[in-house]
């Protein structure tokens, strides 16, 4: 394969993570299983991707930049791992962190109502 | 409770961190502005005395540990499901919101056949206005919603509202976490409720400190303007989840 061939297969690449990763997201809020202040995590995590798709040699500019030898394709492959396992992570803690909100909240109510009825059977008593 | 039986049991519901300085002032200015009312005081796990410096007419809700200002409203909200109010009118712990304008709410709701009604501080500018630079949030963030629901809101973050019992169901089953004041109005027009406005006049608060810092001004109005966006895409009253029994 020719360097342009590789260039587009990379821009594929990057905005098919880019795409999965917002859909991911947005179905995932829409479905309350994803807090809104991870789906602002995850869109703003993801921008990178969708920059470098949009703008290839921003890797290589990074890489002149940042004076690193080679911008290797695994070095996306594990961020792209990563971000995928964060997002899988979040959404447990998404849904997890709302029971125990709810229950916190039904507890309390509860405590407040028995606290109630305490007073008043002591004040007829 | 009010002895008429045509009048809308009424609960107050007054959200409180830390507010050991203020609550009692605040019950019982309720209290007597409001006699026929309940109040409810849903201490967020403060650190301070505020659960016990509630008046003993007053119930209490304490959580457990600290929920934010969105869990601490929506316990409220439920409790008020719960045990069957027609109307909630949500009051600051701080001294901010007199009760006396309560009344204005429940006329604006009555008049106005609304859902919601919020309490502004722009319509007529009487009374306490926030500094410039909050102003400018308030702006933007009031821009945005326009834009999005052409209702015509002018104080999107005041939080001296009332709801009635289909938004107090909508509310026990979803309620935002982080910056429920803007985005409940933009949600709520989406699903099909009406939200309008009365003029309030407020009052600066009586202690404590403000839940937005001066500094963090600027980075709230970003999150609140993502946030928005966000909740362009999202229904979280699905109909046949919210009806009131």
């Amino acid at each position: 394969m020719n360097l342009d061939t590789l260039l587009h297969l990379r821009t594929l690449i990057l905005l098919g993570v880019a795409v999965v990763i917002t859909l991911l997201t947005i179905r995932s809020l829409r479905a309350q299983r994803l807090k809104e202040r991870y789906v602002l995590l995850l869109l703003f995590t993801g921008l990178p991707f969708l920059l470098f798709a949009l703008w290839p040699n921003g890797v290589v500019f990074l890489q002149n930049v940042l004076e690193i030898e080679k911008p290797t394709l695994l070095t996306l492959c594990v961020a792209i791992y990563f971000l995928l396992t964060t997002f899988i992570l979040l959404s447990i803690v998404s849904v997890q962190e709302r029971k125990i909100d709810q229950l916190a909240q039904i507890i309390a109510i509860s405590q407040s109502s028995n606290r109630s009825e305490t007073d008043a059977g002591s004040n007829a008593s | 409770m009010p002895t008429d039986p045509a009048s809308p049991r009424l609960l107050i519901i007054i959200p409180a961190h830390n507010e050991a300085g203020s609550i009692a002032s605040v019950v019982q200015e309720v209290r007597r502005c409001l006699p026929g009312a309940d109040v409810l005081v849903v201490d967020d796990a403060s650190t301070d005395r505020t659960a016990q410096e509630v008046p003993a007419d007053a119930a209490v809700v304490r959580l457990p540990f600290n929920l934010g200002i969105g869990g601490a409203m929506q316990t409220g909200y439920r409790y008020a499901a719960m045990h069957g109010y027609d109307v909630a009118v949500q009051v600051d712990g701080d001294g901010q919101h007199p009760p006396a304008e309560v009344s204005k709410l429940l006329d604006a709701m009555r008049e106005k056949n609304a859902d919601l009604i919020i309490g502004s501080r722009f319509l007529q500018r009487d009374g306490y206005l926030p500094p410039a630079s909050r102003m400018l949030g308030i702006r933007v963030i009031r821009h945005l919603i326009n834009l999005c629901t052409r209702v015509g809101i002018t104080d999107p973050t005041s939080g001296f509202r009332a709801a009635n019992r289909r938004v107090i169901h909508a509310y026990a089953y979803w309620y935002p976490d982080d910056y429920p004041e803007p985005e409940v109005i933009l949600l709520l027009h989406r699903a099909g409720f009406r939200v309008a406005e009365a003029s309030v006049v407020m009052e600066e608060r009586l202690a404590g400190v403000t839940s937005i810092p001066f500094l963090h001004g600027l980075f709230y109005v970003a999150k609140v303007s993502a946030a928005l966006l966000l909740d362009l895409i999202r229904n979280p009253w699905p109909a046949e989840r919210i009806a009131p029994p």
